[in-house]
């Protein structure tokens, strides 16, 4: 009787209460689906870093990161390969000879990490074929031999690109809704090209206003970019025996992912033919990349196969990217701490509402302490008061914003329409939003904390009243 | 046998400016079954008396014993349980909850004291019938008018089968009709059930129907004449 006693005194003014749920509602909304977006968006970059680059579990030989050479791969590939095939909770893995080297162009030169890679096995384990950014561009097969591909940042360090925009350039913005009076301005620079990003860029500062500089260069630029495919560059690196090798590559595909650091680094080659090059059987590796069949069991997978193959260096994505284990932990407890700051606020309405709602009923609380209602009912009564608008608030709040999460974890919010800058610094311009359940379970009990807080000054206030005298008074 | 025996009992309101002497010495003692009035003129100290007895005001001396318990020595605690048990309470103001409806504020003390919640429905009902608002079981007090809701705190009153009904000024706030009612419908709970009944008024009306009228004056008992 007392939790709906409790539920019924809130209702007694219902424009207040209402006023107050949905301030509670509208708060926690706001707060988790920005909480949603900022998650989504750290483990679309996290799924990407495993997609990408790190895969689930990693193996090397203990010296491979002093200096990654070949000298340093792993021993008795074969038998790993067949003990890696047996486990039932790996779903796939490849293997890797990667090792550092020289990539030159005729106009420039770069330090590279060069992967030679199993093209088929590859795509089984990473997703790079999917970041290629040309039509024209293709990934390597295993019948590829002297083909390379390489990242955007390594094509414009070995200058492997032209700066030119012409009329299919400019229809393509057109439909991109781009004003035809903005365009027009780059009329004078149509099929003019150029090597350099900073020349194109000077051009384009000379026929637009600086607002429109700031705000469509790089859109611009990254049009007019034209990647020089099947033009051959030069790898330089040291055989098995530590004699120099000078291989011409010709460039088949243009990848970009999102980790401009990754991108500045690694080119991939075909595994078979740059062993040949390096004079070391097929089977040699330098690392092995695998997927597990279930991401939760990674540390319990990584630990069983560091156990059975104690020389070697078996790795998780956890250990081998620990700035994103602690980017998780750390965004958690800042999460806690937003929504804790959101009910903080909230809780000043939450004390407002149940003191003004304590301070109207005091001749009723005379009553029903004169009539044998305890002091510690009465508290009771007045915290679930409390806790009841807080979590009607709370729910409508969660349930909101789990909607909204929803649908945009589905559909994607697409902020290119509304800053083009974005995407051309390479940020993901569609945002999935996500959130856990457990999230859920910490926000509905950082409510209910909110509750019993807030109720804890109304309901001393309310204990401190004398029966006979509260039954004396006009509220 | 005496149900509320008080023993030369003062009570003083202090502030920092004066001293309030509001009953001086009163001795009286109330026997189960009885229906009495305490009456007397406005700041005679009728209701202090009444608050003193329902243990909702503290003696400044003397003792109050309810069926031979000392309440002035009872702590808060101790004292709202008693209250509960042996005191029912009807207040000038009707007092019900406004969010509860009449049976709902009826079974209101009996959920406090624990009884099952068949049992409370059934005795609810019952004691609402007895008071005439059969009929109006499922109305929130402000579909009542103030006679009914005073019936409903007379029902309320005597559902936890308390020892006495503190009736304070009962009917202050009714019309004829309705004090008419209410008085008949005390008097044959008091006839037929016995229940005991005591209340302050100044209603000539009420102290036509009492069979006791303990008169207060300046806080003191000036007469006591049973009918």
């Amino acid at each position: 009787m007392l939790l709906s006693l409790s539920w019924k005194n809130i209702w007694r003014k219902p424009s207040r209460s209402i006023v107050l749920i949905i301030a509670i509602a509208i708060g926690l909304t706001g707060g988790v689906f920005t909480i949603a977006l900022a998650d989504g968006m750290l483990e679309q970059r996290n799924q990407e870093v495993i997609d990408q680059q790190y895969s689930h579990i990693q193996i090397h030989n203990k010296e491979f990161y002093d200096n990654p050479k070949v000298k340093d791969s792993i021993p008795n590939t074969h038998e790993l390969t067949l003990y890696l095939s047996e486990r039932e909770d790996i779903q796939n893995f490849t293997s890797r000879l990667k090792f550092l080297g020289m990539a030159n162009s005729t106009r420039s030169t770069q330090g590279v990490m060069i992967c030679g890679i199993d093209p088929d096995d590859e795509m089984l384990v990473t997703t790079i074929h999917d970041c290629l950014i040309d039509t024209s561009s293709s990934y390597l097969t295993a019948q590829s031999t002297n083909q390379i591909v390489i990242s955007t940042k390594i094509a414009q360090s070995l200058m492997l690109v032209t700066y030119e925009l012409n009329q299919d350039d400019i229809d393509l913005l057109l439909l991109s809704k781009f004003k035809p009076e903005l365009l027009d301005k780059l009329l004078p620079i149509i099929d003019v090209s150029t090597r350099s990003k900073n020349a194109f860029k000077d051009s384009l500062r000379k026929y637009l206003s600086s607002d429109e500089y700031e705000n469509y260069a790089e859109v611009f630029t990254k049009q007019s970019t034209e990647y020089k495919l099947n033009k051959k560059i030069i790898l330089r690196f040291n055989d098995i025996n530590g004699n120099l090798i000078d291989e011409a590559f010709k460039i088949i595909g243009i990848y970009e992912t999102n980790d401009a650091m990754f991108d500045n680094l690694n080119i991939f080659v075909n595994k078979n033919y740059i062993a040949q090059m390096l004079g070391v059987s097929a089977n040699t590796a330098t690392e092995i990349a695998i997927i597990t069949t279930n991401v939760d069991n990674v540390k319990q997978t990584t630990s069983e196969i560091r156990a059975a193959n104690e020389n070697l260096l078996t790795e998780s994505f956890i250990d081998l990217d620990p700035m994103s284990v602690w980017q998780n932990e750390f965004i958690g407890v800042f999460y806690n701490i937003i929504i804790a700051f959101i009910l903080f606020a909230l809780s000043f309405g939450i004390v407002n509402t149940v003191l003004m709602s304590v301070m109207e009923r005091t001749k009723e609380l005379g009553m029903v302490m004169s009539i044998g209602m305890k002091k510690s009912k009465v508290f009771l009564m007045i915290m679930f008061e409390s806790i009841m608008v807080s979590l009607t608030g709370g729910f409508i709040g969660m349930a909101l914003g789990a909607i909204i999460t929803t649908y945009f974890s589905k559909h994607g919010i697409d902020i290119s329409a509304y800053s083009n800058a974005m995407e051309s610094f390479g940020y993901d311009s569609v945002m999935y939003p996500n959130l856990s359940f457990d999230f859920f379970i910490n926000i509905t009990i950082l409510v209910i904390l909110t509750g019993i807080l807030s109720a804890i000054y109304p309901a001393r206030r309310a204990l401190k009243l004398n029966p006979s005298e509260a039954l004396r008074s006009d509220a | 046998m005496s149900i509320i025996e008080v023993k030369n009992v003062n009570k003083i309101y202090s502030t920092s400016e004066v001293k309030v002497h509001a009953v001086r010495g009163v001795e009286l003692n109330i026997n189960q079954g009885e229906f009495t009035a305490i009456v007397g003129p406005s700041g005679s100290g009728k209701t202090t008396l009444l608050n003193m007895i329902g243990g909702l005001d503290d003696v400044t001396d003397g003792n109050i014993f309810v069926d031979g318990t000392d309440i002035t020595q009872l702590k808060d605690s101790q004292m709202i349980d008693f209250r509960m048990k042996y005191i029912g309470f009807v207040f000038q103001a009707y007092n019900l909850i406004p969010v509860l409806t009449a049976l709902e504020n009826v079974e209101f003390i009996m959920s406090l004291q624990g009884v099952n919640k068949k049992e409370r429905r059934q005795r609810s009902i019952k004691l609402l019938e007895a008071v005439g608002l059969g009929d109006r079981i499922n109305s929130r007090p402000s579909r009542l008018s103030g006679g009914q809701q005073q019936r409903v705190a007379v029902a309320r009153a005597l559902a936890s089968k308390p020892k006495f009904v503190l009736a304070d000024e009962p009917t202050a706030n009714l019309d004829s009709v309705s004090t008419n009612t209410l008085l008949e419908i005390m008097k044959n709970l008091n006839e037929k059930e016995g229940t005991t009944f005591v209340f302050s008024t100044h209603d000539s009306r009420v102290i036509e129907k009492a069979k006791r009228v303990v008169t207060l004056e300046d806080g003191k008992i000036i007469s006591d004449v049973t009918k």
